[in-house]
């Protein structure tokens, strides 16, 4: 009996030692098959680019199997979904291709100009029911996504024209597409990276500023969408708008993001304010000074940077003052003074809250965060002052630099623009380009251009599509006919001799490089 | 004896062994369907923010359910509860409460009237959700809706959490002065960034033109109004 039990109490040990040990999580890869590895890669897919309305979108990706070269096997699919972030995360995947090269023409569903999309390749292994995916980023562009856009004064009134890459014009683009008149043609503003107000799409914003007001557009068919009132929580009464833009406080992934908006108009400033938060986001009221009034007429320009989203200057009182961007406090969106003292003050060679001077020319210097101003004092002189928007609780100091200027002319500039990537201004007075070092405090070179052809614009741009340095465009009018000069600034940022001229222009008033 | 315990020992294990093996059913939710009170669980509701010419209006509540969608509309059932002081039909009315068909939330409208005794007394109303052929009250803490009503100008709930912030402390005066300045009526929320920066500055333009044009606005405790 014993002998029994103890045979009963092994098998049942042995039984019980077998259900455990099926409870045993193998960790062990020793009997996993090999699969067949599909790897599908593109050069194309490592950043975005921008496919026309109309083109085909060809992409063939380099596709690579570790156990097969048989093709048959693998089921192919290409999808497309709006990458635009305002965009629900939910948006339609739409399947536009089952085969491995994709060619499909971009027309209306479901691309929408002006919009990123994500395009995706899945490639499944019909026998394994593995999936491997290749995502590329694609932007719907038109023909007017890349170059110069020109805004001429044709008797009083405005219109567009555009330079193409290949310094080739078309001319009359406003009036082929708008019935709306501008009238007293003044400025081009345009935001070069994208804006979500939820009053339309997110994207790149245009506004045209003119006496009569202001219009916003459509980056890229430059087609009217909204008045100048529109924009506003409360349309002014006054509509006189010498700034319309945003600045941009932080990067990502290499895209500036927009945060706040600032509009100057009739000298008064108007905030914006955009984060991700739900709502319309519309220009405010006017904001107050310090004092509480409306005593003040701003310069119209505007910097922003880390530190401080926007600076702007009062020609009235001769300072400067900062505006917040998100902040949960009334102050946020009127104007504010420096700090100043010994352990936070930001002033040392000049005092942003006692200038003193009217302010003729602002734009960004070679150091990123840096600016110059140039600045005309009471007895007429002009100075060159230099700070940044960026600082430190350790390093406040803001203020960089105060120079009275070696310029010949400047107080009489017709337009100027600032050079990004070295130390220098360009600037114009009647036919006469210069070039001004603000490291030297001296004009270090000349362009004449023929008598009686005298500069309206002068723009300059860093990043020129074809990564060969910056250009220096040059818009000048002879009293009948205006033309765009280029100029292929060097690392030393000479001007040297043009390299290109369009003519067939009215009088330009403005013109922006739109990437 | 001792052999019949010990064989039923070992097949009860067996049978328990092979039984853990069993696969799981799939957790589907087969239950009953179930509504409740999405976000916000009450209002205070005054027609003294609106204009004199208003005299009706509505208060919105989201609804969202616990469950499937169905091919067809429901009805939510809403009444109200020994604690409502209004009368239905007269102070207020609830508008068509229904989960349409395929959705998961419905907005609900319940109708308010500017009725002459709302001038000097504050009513309340509690809706309760309450099972019907389509559901039974879901999530028990939101059940109900309640909101005051009334005609008289009052101190808003969260004055002292959100506006007293941009506006500083209350009064009469000011709270009249800024419905009429912004235009705004619903003072109950909380307002996003955007908003909240354009009423101050357009109160403060405001109250800049009436102390220029008319002199100091002076409040009910003879304060003059300010805002910091």
């Amino acid at each position: 009996m014993n002998f029994k039990n103890n045979n009963l109490s092994s098998v049942f040990f042995m039984l019980s030692l077998f259900f455990f040990s099926s409870c045993y999580k193998d960790h062990s890869n020793k009997d996993l098959a090999p699969t067949n590895k599909i790897d599908v890669t593109d050069a194309k897919a490592a950043s975005q680019f921008v496919v026309f309305q109309g083109d085909s979108l060809k992409l063939k990706p380099t596709l690579s199997q570790s156990l097969s070269n048989n093709i048959s096997q693998l089921e192919f699919t290409w999808i497309v979904y709006n990458n635009n972030g305002a965009v629900s995360l939910a948006a339609p995947r739409i399947e536009i291709s089952k085969d491995y090269e994709l060619k499909y023409l971009v027309k209306g569903d479901p691309f929408i100009l002006g919009e990123p999309y994500i395009v995706r390749l899945g490639v499944k292994d019909k026998t394994t029911g593995v999936t491997s995916y290749l995502n590329y980023s694609v932007l719907i562009g038109n023909k007017y996504g890349t170059g110069w856009l020109v805004l001429e004064d044709k008797a009083g009134k405005g219109d567009l024209s555009f330079v193409f890459t290949d310094f080739t014009a078309e001319h009359g683009i406003y009036t082929d597409r708008n019935t709306a008149t501008i009238t007293g043609p003044r400025k081009l503003e345009i935001t070069p990276f994208p804006v979500t107000d939820d009053i339309s799409t997110t994207g790149k914003r245009l506004y045209i500023l003119a006496d009569n007001g202001s219009q916003e557009y459509n980056y890229l068919t430059m087609v009217k969408k909204f008045d100048y009132g529109f924009l506003f929580f409360s349309a002014p009464a006054i509509q006189n708008p010498t700034v319309m833009t945003w600045t941009s406080q932080y990067t990502y992934n290499g895209v500036r993001s927009a945060a706040l908006g600032v509009a100057i108009n009739n000298g008064k400033l108007h905030s914006n304010l955009v984060g991700g938060f739900p709502g319309v986001k519309k220009w405010g009221d006017v904001a107050l000074n310090p004092q509480g009034n409306q005593n003040y007429s701003l310069a119209p320009y505007v910097v922003g940077g880390e530190t401080y989203p926007a600076i702007v200057y009062d020609n009235n009182s001769k300072r400067f003052y900062r505006i917040q961007a998100y902040n949960p406090t009334p102050v946020a969106g009127t104007l504010e003074v420096f700090p100043s003292g010994s352990t936070s003050g930001v002033s040392s060679v000049f005092d942003m809250n006692d200038v003193g001077m009217t302010m003729l020319f602002q734009d960004s210097a070679d150091v990123v965060n840096d600016y110059n101003a140039i600045m005309k004092s009471a007895d007429n002189q002009a100075y060159l002052l230099r700070y940044k928007t960026k600082n430190s609780a350790t390093a406040p100091t803001i203020t960089l630099g105060k120079t009275l200027m070696n310029a010949p002319g400047i107080l009489n500039y017709s337009a100027a623009a600032g050079s990004t990537t070295t130390p220098h201004i360009y600037y114009g007075n009647a036919n006469i380009l210069s070039r001004y070092e603000t490291s030297s405090n001296a004009v270090v070179e000349t362009y004449s251009f023929p008598n009686g052809e005298n500069i309206t614009a002068i723009k300059y741009t860093k990043g020129y599509y074809d990564k060969k340095g910056p250009r220096l465009a040059v818009a000048t009018w002879n009293g009948s006919a205006g033309k765009v000069y280029y100029f292929a600034i060097n690392a030393n940022g000479a001007i040297g001799s043009y390299t290109n001229v369009v003519p067939g222009f009215s009088k330009i008033v403005d013109l922006v490089y739109k990437y | 004896m001792e052999k019949i315990i010990k064989n039923t020992v070992l097949l009860f294990l067996l049978i328990l062994a092979f039984a853990s093996c069993t696969k799981n059913k799939e957790l589907l939710f087969n239950e009953a369907n179930l509504v409740y009170v999405e976000y916000q669980d009450s209002t205070d509701y005054t027609f003294a923010t609106r204009p004199a010419a208003v005299v009706m209006d509505s208060i919105v509540v989201s609804y969202r359910i616990i469950g499937s969608v169905s091919a067809k509309d429901r009805q939510i059932k809403l009444v109200p509860t020994a604690a409502t002081t209004a009368k239905a039909g007269y102070h207020y009315k609830v508008g068509p409460a229904v989960i349409k068909a395929n959705e998961f939330s419905s907005k609900v409208p319940i109708y308010v009237y500017r009725r002459p005794g709302l001038k000097d007394s504050s009513l309340v109303v509690v809706l309760q959700v309450a099972e019907n052929e389509d559901f039974k009250p879901g999530f028990p803490k939101r059940l109900n809706y309640k909101f005051t009503l009334t005609d008289v100008l009052k101190k808003p709930s969260n004055w002292e959490t959100t506006w007293v912030s941009y506006f500083g402390s209350y009064s009469e005066v000011k709270f009249k002065f800024l419905i009429t300045a912004t235009g705004k009526t619903d003072w109950n929320s909380s307002p996003l960034p955007q908003d909240s920066r354009y009423l101050s500055q357009k109160a403060r333009n405001a109250l800049l033109e009436y102390n220029q044009t008319y002199g100091p606005l002076i409040d009910e405790n003879g304060q003059q109004v300010f805002f910091p």
